[in-house]
């Protein structure tokens, strides 16, 4: 058997299923049931058959036109934005006006959707200034 | 008196800049349509961002104004 033969969700599978046993053979108590019901969820998922409704914080941001040309005028730093939402996501609250979710960062405040359109997996600045 | 600004119809946000608008000392509050800008050395409004745009300025007003420009790529 060759390893292009091999499709990745069975060789994810035989992984977690190894280490199911490697871990029962070390004496882990696992419940049969739970863990057989999960090694069927992941192999479902890694086959496209499920889709998973994380909640998750974003690890990329994208920009609106808007918010890229005002962070340009203004001389602000698109890094120090970006890093602030990808850190600080967590502490999020919700925005009444131009878009969900606020930060602050120092004297910045950041306004942006998440998910954007749809994607969790992405923030999008809507607009950005300097507080007084 | 000279107004600079751009209407992103994307996201439906208007942002004028008046004259004196120094973009590096700039701050901002919050009001009702969206933010005001305001010069902090003299207190003047120098700039006004407005969200919703389309439900508060008159649409022949939003047509005239440039979409936003970006110097660097995204």
């Amino acid at each position: 058997m060759h390893l292009d033969d091999v499709a990745p969700e069975d060789l994810v599978f035989q992984i977690v299923r190894r280490l199911v046993t490697d871990l029962q053979q070390a004496g882990f108590s696992l419940a049969e049931t739970s863990f057989s019901k999960a090694l069927g969820s992941l192999r479902d998922f890694f086959r496209g058959k499920a889709v998973v409704d994380m909640p998750g914080n974003p690890y990329l941001v994208r920009w609106t036109a808007h918010a890229l040309a005002k962070v340009e005028i203004l001389g602000i730093d698109r890094v120090e934005i970006e890093r602030a939402i990808l850190e600080y996501d967590h502490v999020r609250r919700q925005n009444p006006g131009a878009a969900a979710w606020r930060i602050n960062a120092g004297r910045l405040v950041i306004v942006y959707q998440h998910p954007d359109q749809g994607d969790r997996s992405a923030a999008r600045v809507v607009t950005v200034w300097r507080k007084r | 008196m000279r107004i600079d600004g751009h209407y992103d119809r994307d996201i439906d946000i208007a942002w004028l800049r008046f004259e004196g608008y120094d973009p590096a000392t700039v701050v901002a509050e919050e009001v009702e349509p969206g933010l005001r800008e305001i010069d902090p050395e003299t207190g003047k409004i120098v700039g006004l961002e407005y969200w919703n745009a389309s439900r508060t300025l008159p649409s022949d007003f939003l047509a005239m104004l440039p979409p936003p420009t970006v110097r660097s790529a995204a």
